[in-house]
C-alpha cells in the first residue's frame, strides 16, 4: 500500500510538478476553447449552408465531414507538424493542434446539427415561408432553434471528446498537461506526475460532463418524459 | 368594387415528373368571398391551394392577388405577396419552441418590420379574436389540436392578408374540435375576409360559402352556388362524388 502511494501520489513529487501541470492546464483550457469555439461555429455555418441544397457545395461539404470523421486527428497533426516545413510553411504546435480539432469538431457538428434540421418537420418551413419570412428568415428564426435543440447533446458529447484529444499535443511539443505530466514523469522517475494529470483531466471535464447530464434531465422534464 | 376579383388562378397547370395533378385550372375569388373546394382526394385540391402563394412551383399559369401577378417578380416580391396570402395548413405548424404569443409575432416583427410592443398589441387582438388570449404564454405543445389551428389563423390574420387560403384546416381534429375552428372561419367570413377553403365539412360549406367548386382529375369540373352544386349538381362525377360523402 505505501508503495503504491509513494508510486502514484508522492507527496514531494506533486509539490515540486504541481505548478508546471498547472500551467499545463491553462494551455489546455486555451486551446480547448478554440476549439470548441470554432469548432462548433465551423459546423454550424456549413449545416446552414447545405440546407440551401446547393449541390456542388453539399458534395464538398460532405466529403469534407466524411473525410475529418474518417482521419485518426493524431495522424493529421503528425503530418502537419512534420510534413509542412518540408513545403516552406512551418506552424508552431498549439496552431497545429488547434487546426487540426477545430476541422475534426467541425466536420461532426456539422453532421450533427444537419441531423437536426434533418428532423425539423417540412411544415416548419412551410409555415416560415408561407408568412413572408422567406428562406433565410425561416432557416434563421424557424428552423435553427430548433436544429439546435435537438444537437445539443449529441454535440456535447462530441465536445468532450474532441477537447481530450488536446492530449495528442504533447507529441508535438505543445507544453498541455499529458506533455508537462510525461516531461515531470521521465525527470522524477515517479508516475505520480501522471497521477496529477489524470486528476487535473478529471477538474477540467467532471464539471462538464455533469452540467451535460443536467441540461438533458430537464429537457426531458420540459417535454413531460 | 365589392365583385373585384381578389384572388385570380389563370390556366394554372402543375406537374410532377410525368404526372399531371393540375390540368388546367381557372379560378376568380372576389373580394369578401368564400369559395370552397371540394374533390375526391388526388383531385389536386390541396396542390391548388397551395401553388396560390407558391409553397407548390406552379408548372404554368398565373396566379393574380389584388391585381398583382405573384409568378412574375423577384424573390423578395415574391415574399411580399406570401405576407398578403394567409394560409392555415392540415398539420397547424405552430413553432414548437416559442409561446403562442410569440408564434403570432414572429413573422410581423421579421417579415412586416413592426416593432415588438405594436406586434404584441396586434398578436393579442388576434388571439382575442379566436377566443385564446388568455394562452398567449402557453406552449402550443400544451393546446388542443382545436386551439393550435385558432392561433394559426391568428398567426395569419396578423400579418393582415387580403386572402386566407385553408388547407383541410379541420382534418386533422377530433371531432368535437371542429366547431370552435369553424366557427372562426365563420366570424372571419362575416367580417369580410376573402377565402379559399379546401375542406371536407360540407355542411359548413353549405352555411357560409359563397360558391362551391368541385375539382377531379385536375380540373375544374363544376362550380355554382351551395344549392346548385349540392341541390342539383349537373355533372355526373360532381353526383357520384357527393353521394359518396353526403350520407
Amino acid at each position: 500500500m505505501a508503495n503504491f502511494l509513494t508510486t502514484f501520489f508522492n507527496p514531494d513529487v506533486m509539490a515540486r510538478y504541481l505548478p508546471d501541470v498547472l500551467s499545463g492546464m491553462l494551455v489546455a483550457v486555451w486551446i480547448g476553447l478554440a476549439v470548441v469555439v470554432a469548432g462548433v461555429l465551423t459546423g454550424l455555418a456549413l449545416a446552414c449552408l447545405r440546407t440551401y441544397r446547393i449541390w456542388i457545395c453539399n458534395i464538398l461539404i460532405v466529403c469534407f465531414a466524411d473525410i475529418f470523421r474518417a482521419l485518426p486527428p493524431l495522424v493529421l497533426i503528425l503530418l502537419l507538424y512534420f510534413g509542412l516545413p518540408g513545403v516552406g510553411v512551418r506552424l508552431s504546435g498549439p496552431m497545429v493542434l488547434f487546426i487540426v480539432l477545430s476541422l475534426t469538431l467541425a466536420a461532426f457538428a456539422e453532421e450533427i446539427f444537419w441531423a437536426g434540421f434533418l428532423s425539423v418537420d417540412r411544415g416548419q418551413w412551410e409555415a416560415g415561408i408561407s408568412t413572408g419570412l422567406g428562406f433565410g428568415g425561416t432557416l434563421l428564426y424557424v428552423a435553427l432553434p430548433q436544429a439546435v435543440r435537438l444537437a445539443i447533446p449529441p454535440l456535447v458529447n462530441r465536445v468532450l471528446a474532441i477537447t481530450k484529444m488536446t492530449a495528442l499535443g504533447s507529441v508535438i511539443g505543445v507544453s498541455e498537461i499529458l506533455s508537462a505530466a510525461t516531461t515531470a514523469q521521465s525527470f522524477s522517475g515517479s508516475a505520480t506526475p501522471l497521477s496529477l494529470a489524470a486528476i487535473a483531466y478529471l477538474v477540467l471535464f467532471m464539471p462538464l460532463v455533469f452540467a451535460a447530464r443536467l441540461f438533458e434531465r430537464r429537457r426531458d422534464q420540459n417535454q413531460g418524459r | 368594387m365589392t365583385n373585384r376579383p381578389m384572388l385570380e388562378i389563370v390556366s394554372l397547370q402543375k406537374r410532377f415528373g410525368d404526372t399531371v395533378v393540375l390540368r388546367d385550372i381557372n379560378l376568380k375569388v372576389a373580394q369578401g368571398d368564400l369559395v370552397f373546394i371540394i374533390g375526391p382526394s388526388g383531385s389536386g385540391k390541396s396542390t391548388m391551394l397551395r401553388c396560390c402563394n407558391r409553397l407548390e412551383e406552379p408548372s404554368g399559369g398565373d396566379i393574380i392577388v389584388d391585381g398583382r401577378n405573384i409568378m412574375s417578380g423577384t424573390s423578395r416580391d415574391l415574399d411580399r405577396m406570401r405576407l398578403k396570402v394567409g394560409m392555415v395548413f392540415q398539420g397547424f405548424h405552430l413553432y414548437p419552441h416559442m409561446s403562442v404569443v410569440k408564434n403570432v409575432m414572429l413573422a410581423q416583427c421579421k417579415a412586416l418590420g413592426r416593432s415588438a410592443e405594436e406586434a404584441r398589441a396586434r398578436a393579442m387582438d388576434m388571439l382575442d379574436r379566436v377566443g385564446l388570449a388568455h394562452k398567449a404564454s402557453a406552449m402550443p405543445a400544451e393546446l388542443s389540436g382545436g386551439q393550435q389551428q385558432r392561433v394559426a389563423i391568428a398567426r395569419a390574420l396578423a400579418l393582415d392578408p387580403l386572402v386566407m387560403l385553408f388547407d383541410e384546416p379541420t382534418s386533422a381534429l377530433d371531432p368535437e374540435l371542429v366547431g370552435s375552428v369553424l366557427s372562426v372561419m365563420k366570424d372571419l367570413k362575416a367580417k369580410g375576409m376573402t377565402m379559399l377553403v379546401v375542406s371536407h365539412e360540407m355542411g359548413f360549406a353549405r352555411e357560409t360559402a359563397d360558391r362551391v367548386v368541385f375539382m377531379d382529375g385536375g380540373l375544374v369540373v363544376e362550380e355554382g352556388s351551395p344549392e346548385e352544386i349540392f341541390g342539383a349538381p349537373k355533372a355526373d362525377r360532381t353526383r357520384a362524388f357527393l353521394s359518396r360523402v353526403t350520407r
